[in-house]
C-alpha cells in the first residue's frame, strides 16, 4: 500500500497516542511535570512537517527559517556567550538564510559548503578578534554546538521536505515514538522500582524499528532498510538527548524532567533535530 | 499642545509601536511573568536600566489603547539634543523630559506629580542613567522624593534581565537574545521615611524578582570547601 499523503494522519495519531499517554502522567508532578510542554512542542512539531511538505517551498522554508530563528535565540538566552561576542551570534543569525537559499536551490554542496565555512572558519576568526578575554574556548564551543544543532541538523528538515509527502512524517513518527518511552520512564507508583534508562532505550529501539518497519515499504523503502532507519532514529535521539542534558547540566539547568520556561525548549528541541541528518543521508543513499 | 497636533502625536505613536516597536520587541524575544500584575489604574513602573530597550519593554506592559496616558521618564539633556532624539523620545514613546541636573529651586519630578494627579501611569529608572551589563546601580533619592509627594502611590517593580545584553551601552546594532520581564506586585511605600531608605527598599523589592544569571563563559569560581566541625 503506498502512503504518502497519509503518512500526515499517521503522523497526528502518533502525535494523539504520546499525549493520551504522557498527559496523565503529568499529574503526578515531579520528573513528569514537563510532559505537557512536550506534548505541546509535538503538536507543534508534526504541524510544522506537515506544513513543509504541503506549502510551497519557498513559503515552507522561511516558516522554517523563523522557527530557526527562534530556537538559536532562546539558545543563546540560556548559553550566553562574553559580551564581546555579539557579533558572533549575528553571524550565527545571518548562516540561517546562507544555509536555507541551497535547500531551495536544491544545491547541497553550496549549502554544506555554507555551514563549513561559518562552523570553522568565520565564527572562530569572529571570536578571536579582539582583546583577549578569558572564555575563548568555551563561548566558541557554545557558538559552535548552536550552530550544529539548530542551524545544520534543523536546515535538514528543509531538505526531507524537498521529498514531498511521506518521508518527513515517518522522520517525525519515528523522533515520536523514540522519545515517548525514554520521557515516560519513571516510578509509576511510590515505593515500586524505577526503571532504568536502558529499559527506556530497548523500548524506543523496539517502538522505532518496529514502526518503520510496518511504515516504511508504503514509502518505497524496503523492510530490512525501515528497520536499520528506525535503529539510527532512536541512536540518534538518544544521543541528542545525551548531549541536551550535558548541555544543561553545564549551564547548571533544572534536571530535564522538571524543566519549564525557557531551558526547556533545549530539551525538546535537540532530541528531535539531532535525528535530521542522518534520517536524510541514509534515506538519500538508498533512494 | 492644541487638541488636534495631540491627537495626531498620539495616532503616530500608537502606529508606531504598533507597526515596529512590538514586532521589534517579538523579533528580540520578550517573555512577561505576572503580566497580570500591572493595575489598570494610574501606576509608576519601576526597573533597572540597561539599554535603551528598556522602556519599549516596559511600555510593552500596557495594552495600546492606554498608551497615550502611559509616559516613559527621558533624560532631557540625553534625548532633547537633537530632533531626531527629541521626536523618537517625546513623541513616538510618548516621553516626558526630566532635567537630571535641574535649575536652583526647580523640582525636576514635578511634570510626574502632575502627571499621576491626572490619572496617568509613567515608566521611571530609578538608577538614573543605563548602568553596566548585570549590575544594578543604588537608586537614587527621586524615587523617595516621589513616593513623598504622590499620596499613596501605587509602585510596581519590574527587573528586566536580557535588555543589556541585546543593546548594551556602546553598542550600535540591537542583537536579539531574548529578554525575561518579571513584574512584582503592586505596592506603596511609607511617606514618612526618608528619600535615600524608600529608594533603597524600591532598589530591594525590584532585586528581588532578579532570576539568576545563567553561567557565561569563563573560570567559573571553585565551590567552597566545606569542613565538618565536631564538638
Amino acid at each position: 500500500m503506498a502512503l504518502g499523503g497519509e503518512m500526515a494522519w499517521v503522523l497526528a495519531l502518533a502525535v494523539v497516542v504520546c499525549a493520551a499517554l504522557a498527559l496523565p502522567l503529568a499529574r503526578r508532578g515531579g520528573r513528569f511535570r514537563a510532559l505537557p510542554g512536550w506534548v505541546a512542542f509535538c503538536v507543534g512539531f508534526a504541524v510544522l512537517l506537515v506544513a513543509l511538505t504541503r506549502i510551497p517551498m519557498a513559503a515552507g522554508l522561511s516558516l522554517l527559517g523563523v522557527v530557526m530563528f527562534g530556537a538559536l535565540r532562546e539558545y543563546f538566552f540560556v548559553a550566553p556567550v562574553r559580551p564581546r561576542d555579539r557579533h558572533a551570534i549575528l553571524v550565527c543569525y545571518l548562516t540561517i538564510p546562507a544555509v536555507l537559499v541551497p535547500v531551495y536551490f536544491d544545491a547541497y554542496g553550496a549549502f554544506l559548503a555554507g555551514i563549513l565555512l561559518s562552523l570553522l572558519l568565520v565564527q572562530p576568526t569572529a571570536l578571536s578578534l579582539g582583546a583577549p578575554t578569558p572564555g575563548l574556548l568555551d563561548a566558541l564551543g557554545r557558538v559552535l554546538l548552536g550552530l550544529l544543532v539548530f542551524v545544520f541538523c534543523a536546515a535538514h528538515l528543509g531538505w526531507m521536505a524537498r521529498w514531498g509527502s511521506g518521508r518527513l512524517e515517518l522522520f517525525g513518527v519515528l523522533v515520536l515514538v523514540s522519545e515517548l518511552p525514554q520521557r515516560l520512564l519513571g516510578r509509576l507508583r511510590a515505593g515500586e522500582p524505577k526503571a532504568g534508562p536502558m529499559m527506556g532505550w530497548l523500548l524506543s529501539a523496539a517502538l522505532s524499528c518496529g514502526v518503520a518497519a510496518w511504515l516504511a515499504p508504503g514509502l518505497g523503502i524496503g523492510s530490512r532498510h525501515g528497520v536499520a532507519l528506525g535503529l539510527l532514529v532512536m541512536a540518534s535521539v538518544t544521543a541528542g538527548r545525551a548531549v541536551t542534558e550535558a548541555v544543561s547540566q553545564d549551564l547548571s539547568m533544572a534536571p530535564a524532567s522538571a524543566r519549564v520556561g525557557r531551558g526547556a525548549l533545549l530539551d525538546r528541541t535537540m532530541p528531535a533535530v539531532y535525528a535530521a541528518p542522518l534520517f536524510f543521508h541514509y534515506v538519500n543513499y538508498l533512494t | 499642545m492644541t487638541s488636534l497636533r495631540r491627537a495626531l502625536a498620539h495616532a503616530c505613536m500608537v502606529a508606531f509601536h504598533t507597526g515596529f516597536v512590538r514586532p521589534m520587541l517579538a523579533v528580540l524575544g520578550v517573555r512577561v511573568r505576572r503580566r497580570a500584575l500591572v493595575p489598570d489604574g494610574p501606576c509608576l513602573v519601576v526597573a533597572n536600566h540597561n539599554s535603551h530597550l528598556d522602556a519599549a519593554v516596559l511600555m510593552s506592559l500596557f495594552p495600546l489603547r492606554r498608551l497615550p496616558r502611559v509616559h516613559p521618564v527621558a533624560a532631557a539633556d540625553y534625548f532633547g539634543k537633537n530632533l531626531v532624539r527629541r521626536t523618537m523620545a517625546m513623541v513616538l514613546m510618548n516621553g516626558i523630559p526630566i532635567e537630571r541636573r535641574p535649575q536652583q529651586g526647580v523640582d525636576p519630578l514635578a511634570p510626574i506629580v502632575e502627571g499621576m494627579a491626572r490619572g496617568e501611569s509613567f515608566i521611571f529608572f530609578p538608577e538614573g542613567s543605563r548602568g553596566e551589563p548585570g549590575v544594578v546601580a543604588p537608586f537614587r533619592a527621586g524615587i523617595g522624593r516621589l513616593v513623598r509627594q504622590i499620596p499613596d502611590l501605587t509602585v510596581v517593580p519590574v527587573f528586566l534581565s536580557g535588555a543589556e545584553r541585546i543593546w548594551p551601552r556602546g553598542e550600535a546594532i540591537p542583537v536579539p537574545l531574548g529578554i525575561d520581564v518579571s513584574v512584582g506586585k503592586p505596592r506603596t511605600y511609607p511617606a514618612h521615611e526618608e528619600p535615600p531608605e524608600i529608594a533603597a527598599r524600591v532598589r530591594e523589592d525590584v532585586l528581588v524578582l532578579a532570576p539568576p544569571p545563567p553561567p557565561v563563559p569563563g573560570p567559573r569560581p571553585a565551590p567552597p570547601v566545606r569542613v565538618a566541625v565536631c564538638g
